[in-house]
């Protein structure tokens, strides 16, 4: 066979690869609008800036954090991936007496909870779309939602709108944790199905402010 | 929705009453150039979730994004810059993910559908592009899949036109590769 009839070829045969469905242009409109909305009532602009200029020096202190639970992961037996997210909500409580200080603190630890969740959340539907349920989801799931259940209790999550996604996503994580590692198809579904109705993950994004405070270890 | 048609208006004049506010000029935007960013996003996830996600994702961020946008390329080409960023940090961050969490034998698969078993010559052709460099990936994807020019390649993707003609032409090496040996098993 010579190369002309081998690029006429592989042309044919490419256009096959990962071939597009109609767009779900509707949804993904729906979807932008509700995500883009959340964004503008949760950060008017100056404010955006002021919350950045007021991470900077505080955004050190978290690094710290998860350079010293970083630390600890080397040297001690847990290796669990989500560990650092509770030892960062716990940490500041206990060595500083700055209420300023433990607030960022906080909020830089929820952020990238909720990074590390998003993360989560998207192979997971991606999986489920395909059919396909890994009992390693469940245990995952069990640990980010210790984590979410820790930053629910905590006494510095005082934004209302941050406290409503952490609710919404400790119950996905409940349903995530609860399914069987066999025969859950339907209630895969149910989940996901709930996931895309209720729009969780844009909100869920829309809760990650952009920026450094969205660094999340381990994640470049 | 079915598809919509391109906006009559100008797209310059679309752009300024996107940054007034309109609402109006901001889903005529959207319509005119959804489908070729969903349809790059999915040629490069593969799967109809993560392509959505990178679809909204892209759209989102080109309208808080748009007041930086200087017209030095078409809107469709900056659209597409930000599309491929958004499909390549999405895609590095579920594999990751994955990766270390799941402990999954084969992370490659994001991007990819189930498709190890099958003899078939496109099914073939995609596990090769699959498993492509992600440079020649792209490339390869780009221009022989969607069709664009080497010159929107390259303001896409911030490289010289001939660093995207030679990926292209060692991504096409390669696959003629595969082609051959499965024309080979063919002819034995």
């Amino acid at each position: 066979m010579n190369d002309d009839r081998l690029d006429e070829q592989l042309h044919d045969a490419a256009q096959a690869y990962n071939l597009p469905p109609e767009p779900p242009r509707d949804e993904m409109w729906e979807n932008i609008r509700a995500a883009r909305e959340a964004r503008r009532s949760r950060q008017p602009g100056a404010e955006v800036i002021n919350f950045r200029r007021r991470l900077a020096w505080p955004i050190g202190l978290a690094a710290l954090i998860a350079l010293a639970f970083g630390l600890g992961r080397m040297t001690g037996p847990s290796s669990r991936a989500t560990a650092p997210i509770a030892s960062a909500v716990t940490t500041p409580r206990a060595t500083s007496s700055n209420p300023a200080a433990q607030n960022t603190a906080y909020t830089v630890a929820t952020v990238q909870h909720l990074a590390r969740a998003d993360a989560f959340l998207t192979g997971f539907r991606a999986d489920a779309r395909k059919g396909r349920h890994d009992a390693q989801f469940t245990g995952a799931a069990r640990d980010l939602l210790s984590n979410t259940r820790l930053m629910l209790d905590s006494p510095d999550l005082t934004d209302p709108r941050l406290r409503s996604v952490l609710e919404d996503l400790e119950l996905v994580l409940v349903q995530i944790a609860q399914l069987p590692s066999e025969h859950g198809g339907d209630q895969l579904d149910l989940i996901t199905d709930g996931l895309k109705q209720r729009g969780f993950i844009p909100r869920l994004r829309s809760a990650i402010p952009a920026g450094p405070a969205s660094y999340v270890p381990g994640e470049s | 929705m079915t598809r919509e048609p391109r906006s009559p208006v100008p797209e310059s004049e679309l752009i300024d009453r996107v940054l007034a506010g309109d609402p109006a000029a901001e889903r005529a935007l959207y319509g005119a150039h959804v489908d070729r960013v969903y349809r790059l996003a999915y040629r490069l996830a593969g799967d109809p979730t993560l392509a959505q996600d990178f679809t909204q994702e892209t759209f989102i961020r080109a309208f808080e994004r748009l007041r930086d946008f200087r017209g030095e390329s078409a809107l469709s080409t900056w659209l597409s810059s930000i599309a491929v960023s958004v499909a390549f940090n999405g895609l590095r961050k579920v594999k990751r993910f994955r990766t270390r969490e799941m402990d999954l034998d084969d992370a490659k698969s994001v991007g990819s559908v189930g498709r190890r078993s099958e003899p078939d010559l496109k099914v073939r052709l995609a596990r090769a592009i699959d498993d492509l460099p992600k440079g020649y990936r792209t490339v390869f994807v780009m221009h022989d899949v969607e069709g664009y020019t080497h010159e929107e390649i390259g303001a896409t993707l911030g490289v010289e036109i001939g660093t995207s003609k030679a990926q292209l032409s060692r991504a096409r090496a390669r696959l003629r590769e595969v082609l051959a040996s499965h024309a080979g098993e063919w002819k034995a």
